[in-house]
């Protein structure tokens, strides 16, 4: 599987974390899982992308729509764990500054309000 | 090495896949070979997505070569003529709200390349991407 996304609890947050490849061929069906997994509007949400090996822009899409839909609800979105070209992906687009991006799961979790 | 595919988006992930032999075949450094999949899947996908007025079936063309300084991709298809590469590219969003979803592809592409260049010969786009290399390529 090119794939996978699993869940977590953590004291109240939901954690998610996507391993493998977020492209062109597995973004739609990463869309659908994880907008079924916000459904209960949980207010707090970290994507963990330690296991991501790969991003495309389609993938970028994926992480965007996550994080709107969120703040959509009032929640609050962290993001942990991005390396490699994952982490370059992130800034190139811009999106390490809009974005609450953390090295680790200890520190994002930590920031939460 | 030289590959034929449809305009299909299904196709994408094989072509990438392949690349990723390629390089591998080569002991390509990781960071260079994710350079260059990023790179074709984004072109790939802007031409399959992007590049066709009629719902008929074409041919583009992927060739992939490798000499001791660079890996070179050359893709070629016969969509409408688009030179992705002088095209603005968004920037400077103050939040996620503004963050548009589109137009990064080619950003990646051109920052992760080294070279990108288009030209239209006969009809046709022709794209080169190229990716210098920091080690000497040692063949399997």
């Amino acid at each position: 599987m090119s794939l996978n996304i699993t869940t977590r609890g953590l004291d109240g947050v939901l954690a998610i974390d996507i391993e493998g490849k977020l492209d062109t061929t597995t973004s739609s069906g990463a869309l659908e899982v994880l907008l079924q997994q916000l459904q209960g509007d949980p207010p707090s949400v970290l994507i963990n992308l330690a296991p991501l090996e790969f991003v495309s822009s389609a993938g970028l899409r994926v992480i965007l729509r996550v994080a709107k839909r969120v703040r959509a609800y009032g929640g609050e979105m962290k993001v942990t764990g991005a390396q490699g070209v994952v982490k370059e992906v992130l800034e190139i687009s811009g999106f390490d500054s809009l974005l609450s991006l953390y090295d680790d799961e200890d520190q994002a979790l930590a920031a939460f309000n | 090495m030289h590959i034929e595919i449809a305009n299909a988006l299904e196709e994408v992930a094989t072509v990438v896949g392949t690349l990723e032999v390629f390089c591998d075949n080569a002991s390509l450094e990781k960071s260079t070979a994710q350079a260059a999949e990023l790179a074709l899947d984004e072109l790939l996908t802007n031409i399959i997505s992007y590049g066709y007025v009629d719902d008929s079936r074409h041919k583009i063309v992927i060739d992939l070569e490798i000499d001791s300084h660079a890996l070179t991709l050359l893709v070629s298809d016969d969509g409408i003529a688009f030179n992705p590469f002088e095209h603005e590219l968004p920037c400077c969003e103050q939040s996620v709200e503004q963050l548009e979803p589109g137009g990064h592809g080619i950003r990646l592409v051109k920052t992760l390349m080294d070279q990108c260049a288009y030209q239209r010969l006969e009809g046709k786009n022709i794209v080169t991407l190229q990716k210098r290399l920091s080690q000497p390529v040692t063949r399997r």
